[in-house]
């Protein structure tokens, strides 16, 4: 479990990028943090694996505290960010998958079968031996999810790795993610600031300005158009249909915030 | 665009050069370079000419990418080719007024722009068919042996390693600056050449934040990944010399000595 305890953060004095943040993320869970920008979303990212230590207040992981031990954080929680240039190593996308291995010390013959493993999982299989540069968007960002989810991290925090994408391949990563996390029990931490995506998340957590706003299901956490709006963060429209539905048929439920099954009550 | 700058530049092929241990290969460029300025024959330059042609064809490398990997020298080429004709002194050929060329001369200018020439062209082959990754680690093993007097090897080569790295980068982004600077209405390519060079200095600033900013993200992403300078690693790929690489030191030692050995044939 990845826990927050009374969490705050600046990185100046006096002001406060994260403040008195309180949440949980069980081994296996999918929770979504969405807020808007410089609200504190990659500053928390940063908090949940000791790259920043709390200012006050503790973050455990799994009961270690990361200002104990942030290196045993490190091979527990993987971070995924929002450019994937930034964050090749290698030369080729064998080498940059194989970079994290690498530092966990993973012995040549199970680095190569985890490489293999998770480029075949990921449909990247091909590349192995091309520039991670050349990809497209969405190619770059399996790569360098591969080469975090090939360290076996317990849990996952992407940082708006969807951000730079087109929606097409913006829904593609995020299922990936989702069913890879499922089939692996791995927790993730899901962060944006694009509400659409996060409507089939059962729990999303709220932020703005470095607080903890809301934490709950879509119908918590949308339903209150103001307090979206005051917080920058817009209202995903299939929700808005949803709602619309829900007026004239109060027996529809959020298990049905689908495009589909929208479509077909519509 | 990333074509322009193919300095250091790594050729996404498969060939017998790029199979070849990354040590044996970064030795043998090194005692070519060495060698090179020992050789004293056109004959000899020739011999090591025509062995590096026939290297660049075996590395399956196009001969533009290979023009293009020698045009950023070519301004100093020039420089000290024109700097040695005229400033030699010895047997005068050629006069008028107080320019004089001398025989020793124009064959020293010769000389240095072989010497150059074939300079690049060797390290062409090295960092075309090696990948940064390799470098760092045929680099770090060649220099581990210094470990024991506490030379810091695997910082040293890692740090050799991001350099190379983000040559190209660098290049990408002044070329990026440039043409939103140009947008803006600046101009690179009028005037004196005082008047150009002044114009190249607002591209400065922005050019090294750029370049610090992306190092300090690539750093997070290393150490989100798990590297720690200095910790001890495994090795993704294995280095050990086989037949083809003893065949490789066995056909450059023959070159280099006939190079050495051989009579001027004028
Ligand atoms: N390295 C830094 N130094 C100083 N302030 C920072 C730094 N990184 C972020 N901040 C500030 O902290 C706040 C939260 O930033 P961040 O966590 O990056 O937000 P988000 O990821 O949601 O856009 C912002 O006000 C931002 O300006
Ligand atoms: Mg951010």
């Amino acid at each position: 479990m990845i826990r927050f305890e009374s969490v705050y953060f600046a990185y100046e004095k006096g002001k406060w990028a994260v403040e008195n943040l309180n949440f949980e993320i069980k081994k296996g869970e999918f929770v979504a943090l969405l807020g808007s920008n410089g609200s504190g979303k990659s500053t928390i990212a940063r908090l949940t694996d000791g790259l920043l230590l709390p200012n006050k207040g503790n973050v455990f992981v799994d009961g270690i505290n990361s200002k104990d031990s942030p290196d045993i954080l490190k091979s527990k929680v993987g971070i995924v960010f929002q450019n994937p240039d930034d964050q090749f190593v290698g030369t080729t996308v064998e080498e940059d998958i194989a970079f994290g291995l690498e530092n966990l010390n993973i012995e040549r013959k199970e680095a190569h079968r985890r490489v293999y493993e998770i480029t075949k999982r990921l449909g990247i299989f091909r590349y192995l031996k091309s520039s991670p540069s050349m990809l497209s968007g969405g190619e770059k960002q399996k790569v360098a999810i591969a080469g975090v989810l090939a360290m076996q991290p317990d849990y996952l925090v992407l940082d708006e790795v969807t951000a730079l994408l087109d929606p097409v391949s913006r829904k593609e990563i995020f299922n990936l993610v989702y069913t890879i996390a499922e089939e692996n029990n791995i927790g993730v931490l899901y962060i944006t600031h694009i509400s659409e995506e996060v409507v089939p998340v059962e729990r999303i957590i709220l932020i703005s300005n470095g607080e903890k706003i809301k934490e709950g299901g879509s119908e918590e956490i949308f339903s209150n158009y103001r307090l979206l709006e005051s917080v920058g963060v817009s209202v995903p429209a299939i929700f808005k249909v949803y709602s619309f539905l829900k007026r004239r048929k109060p027996d529809t439920s959020p298990k049905e915030l689908s495009e589909s099954t929208l479509l077909n009550k519509l | 665009m990333r074509a322009k700058f193919a300095l250091g530049q790594y050729n996404y092929a498969d060939s017998f050069l790029h199979r070849l241990d990354p040590r044996v290969k970064i030795l043998l460029i090194f005692f070519i370079v060495i060698l090179l300025f020992f050789v004293k024959t056109i004959s000899g330059y020739l011999i090591l000419f025509l062995f590096s042609v026939f290297l660049i064809v075996l590395s399956k490398s196009n001969f533009s990418s290979v023009m293009r990997s020698i045009k950023p020298i070519l301004v100093l080429l020039i420089f000290t080719a024109v700097f040695q004709i005229f400033f030699t002194p010895g047997t005068v050929i050629f006069q008028y007024k107080f320019v004089k060329i001398t025989a020793q001369g124009v064959k020293l200018a010769i000389y240095i722009s072989i010497r150059l020439i074939l300079l690049s062209f060797f390290t062409f082959i090295l960092t075309s068919t090696t990948s940064n990754i390799e470098l760092t680690d045929g680099f770090e093993s060649i220099i581990s042996p210094l470990k024991i007097f506490g030379f810091p090897a695997q910082e040293v080569s890692l740090m050799i390693s991001i350099s190379l790295r983000f040559v190209p980068v660098l290049f990408e982004e002044a070329d990026r600056i440039m043409k939103a600077q140009m947008s803006r209405g600046a101009e690179f390519n009028k005037g004196s050449l005082i008047e150009r060079a002044k114009s190249f200095l607002p591209l400065l600033l922005p050019l090294l934040l750029n370049a610090l900013n992306r190092a300090d993200k690539l750093a997070t992403a290393m150490e989100a990944r798990g590297f720690v300078i200095g910790q001890k690693r495994t090795k993704y790929r294995e280095m050990r010399l086989s037949g083809v690489d003893f065949l490789a030191i066995f056909v450059t030692i023959l070159v280099m000595g006939i190079s050495i050995v051989v009579r001027e044939f004028v």
